[in-house]
């Protein structure tokens, strides 16, 4: 009898050691099969952006250390790829552009304008003409006090032979105000093809600052004021509405998570192309 | 039927201390992306050297010859303060700052993720700090310089423009100590409203300025405004100015920060933990 209870105690303990130790797997396994966290990602935008594809999105300065272009190509592709990832939430783009081609800022604002999860921007030292057109497009736009912001407008480069002598690249913008540092190229403004040019880039303007206002629900006329090529602040762009908040990356993400209701982790695309 | 019963218990403690194993092994498998193995109590110290830039693609630090570092990333700076900061071994992190400013942008973000921080961030001016370099210093809990540092330009911010217009050169220099003063006459040849927008954006950066690092040192606005101008301070004229708050080196900032965590710290430099250095 006393032998029956013995093993009868003994398969018991066995029994729940058995049933402690699943259950102790079974927490682990839940832990390893979660999923990643949610996580936004920081894409970014830093240099003059060119629409065709590099065999590196990023081009870098001589050093390899500074991005001197980015292809909007490449920038589409990496949205495309990350909407249907489940674990990204949200982009931040992660903007530091004195602008670029107009072709590939407005195949890439057609692509921010598409996404069905959120995208906003972030603003560092500059987002220049298609560096802030760009930004507009996006939901939410932050940025330093001090950053440049703005130049809404169109430049373009013309060669021009005058007397049939020198050849010059000579600059046509739709205002005064944009690109004023470089030379403008004397007897050339009276040109048949400068004043085409010109017009062709005032209206070009027009039609990026309506798109502008409707971006960032402003009144046309308001933008179309702005779209002389005038670089602001951050604060003098806070003021008149061309961004929303004065913040960095973390304010960013904080305003994310309030929005999603879900805590983000931070992923860089730059550091996984590094992996 | 005795020994049937034995090997069942037998491959049943076998299976059970396999699985026990497993768990006891997985448990203590680290979850954080910071060791979690456990360390000594230590201080961090991170260089802020040269231009201070936004770059993201900077390493941390850059440098264009072997031997000295001419520029660090405030992005990157940003990251090692973030990534550090769930470590539980570091307590405290001293920034020990020799630089002569650069861009806005950069700086504002250094000094922004500091407010956010948690354990204390202390300043040691080795060198210099001026302009940027000081409002990075200006937002962390307390201020070292060196006796010889050299410290100021503090409120320094200009618009430089340089441009070549119906084949005339056409220079603009607009500074903190002259945008109240300057004329049309001194940026000839540029159009009044594009000289005003100048004018209008050394004006609003200054202000900015000033109230900034009257803000985060607790002075009056008017007090930094007089010293505004100063060009460049030694470290016991920045004492006495309020611009920091002892004349000490690094050891003697890690001895205070030991006294009020009221723990031994190891010192630990960012620099000798980057891959490459000597």
């Amino acid at each position: 009898m006393k032998n029956k209870a013995h093993t009868l105690l003994k398969n018991i303990i066995v029994i729940e050691l058995v049933l402690i130790a699943i259950g102790l797997l079974f927490i682990q396994f839940h832990k390893l099969s979660d999923k990643p966290a949610s996580s936004v990602l920081i894409i970014d935008i830093h240099g003059e952006i060119v629409d065709s594809a590099h065999s590196n999105s990023y081009h870098k300065d001589t050093s390899g250390k500074n991005a001197v272009s980015v292809s909007a190509e490449e920038l589409i592709g990496i949205l495309q790829h990350y909407e249907n990832d489940d674990n990204i939430k949200a982009f931040i783009l992660d903007i530091d552009s004195n602008g670029g081609s107009s072709a590939g800022s407005d195949i890439l604002i057609k692509q921010i304008r598409q996404m069905k999860k959120p995208v906003i921007a972030v603003v560092r030292d500059q987002a220049l003409s298609a560096g802030y057109y760009i930004a507009s497009a996006t939901e939410r736009i932050f940025a330093n006090e001090l950053s440049n912001i703005g130049d809404i407008g169109h430049t373009s480069i013309i060669g021009y032979t005058k007397d049939d002598l020198n050849y010059k690249e000579c600059y046509v913008s739709s205002s005064e105000f944009k690109r004023m540092y470089y030379d403008d190229c004397e007897g050339f403004e009276r040109t048949q093809i400068y004043k085409e040019k010109k017009n062709h880039l005032i209206k070009a303007t027009d039609i990026m600052a309506r798109e502008i206002a409707t971006f960032r629900n402003l009144p046309e006329d308001h933008v179309l004021k702005l779209a002389d090529g005038t670089i602001f602040s951050g604060v003098g762009a806070l003021r008149l509405g061309l961004i929303d908040e004065v913040g960095g990356l973390h304010e960013a993400v904080d305003w994310l998570e309030g929005e999603l209701g879900m805590e983000l982790d931070i992923v860089y695309y730059r550091e996984m192309m590094h992996e | 039927m005795k020994s049937e019963w034995k090997l069942r218990i037998f491959i049943m403690i076998a299976i059970i201390e396999f699985l026990m194993i497993l768990a006891i092994y997985s448990q203590i498998t680290p979850q954080n992306p910071v060791s979690s193995k456990k360390k000594f109590p230590a201080v961090l110290v991170i260089n802020i050297d040269g231009e201070i830039i936004t770059s993201n693609f900077f390493g941390i630090y850059e440098e264009r010859d072997q031997n000295r570092t001419n520029g660090t990333s405030s992005m990157n700076i940003i990251r090692m303060l973030e990534y550090f900061s769930e470590d539980d071994s570091i307590k405290a992190f001293i920034l020990e700052i020799d630089s002569y400013g650069g861009q806005t942008a950069g700086k504002e973000e250094i000094a922004r993720y500091i407010k956010r921080m948690d354990k204390p961030v202390i300043t040691v001016i080795t060198n210099k700090a001026l302009s940027s370099g000081y409002f990075v210093a200006a937002s962390t809990d307390k201020i070292y310089a060196k006796k010889s540092s050299q410290i100021g330009e503090i409120t320094k911010t200009f618009v430089y423009v340089d441009r070549t217009r119906k084949g005339q050169k056409q220079v603009c220099t607009i500074t903190s100590s002259t945008y109240k003063t300057i004329s049309l006459a001194d940026c000839n040849g540029f159009d009044p409203i594009i000289f005003e927008k100048l004018r209008a954006q050394v004006a609003g950066s200054h202000e900015l300025l000033v109230s900034h690092i009257a803000e985060m040192r607790g002075l009056s606005e008017s007090s930094i405004e007089n010293i505004s101008n100063v060009k460049i301070m030694n470290s016991e004229e920045a004492l006495k100015s309020g611009l920091i708050d002892e004349v000490g080196t690094t050891n003697d900032a890690v001895a205070w920060l030991e006294d009020e965590l009221n723990t031994h710290l190891k010192i630990l430099y960012l620099r000798d933990m980057l891959p490459g250095k000597k």
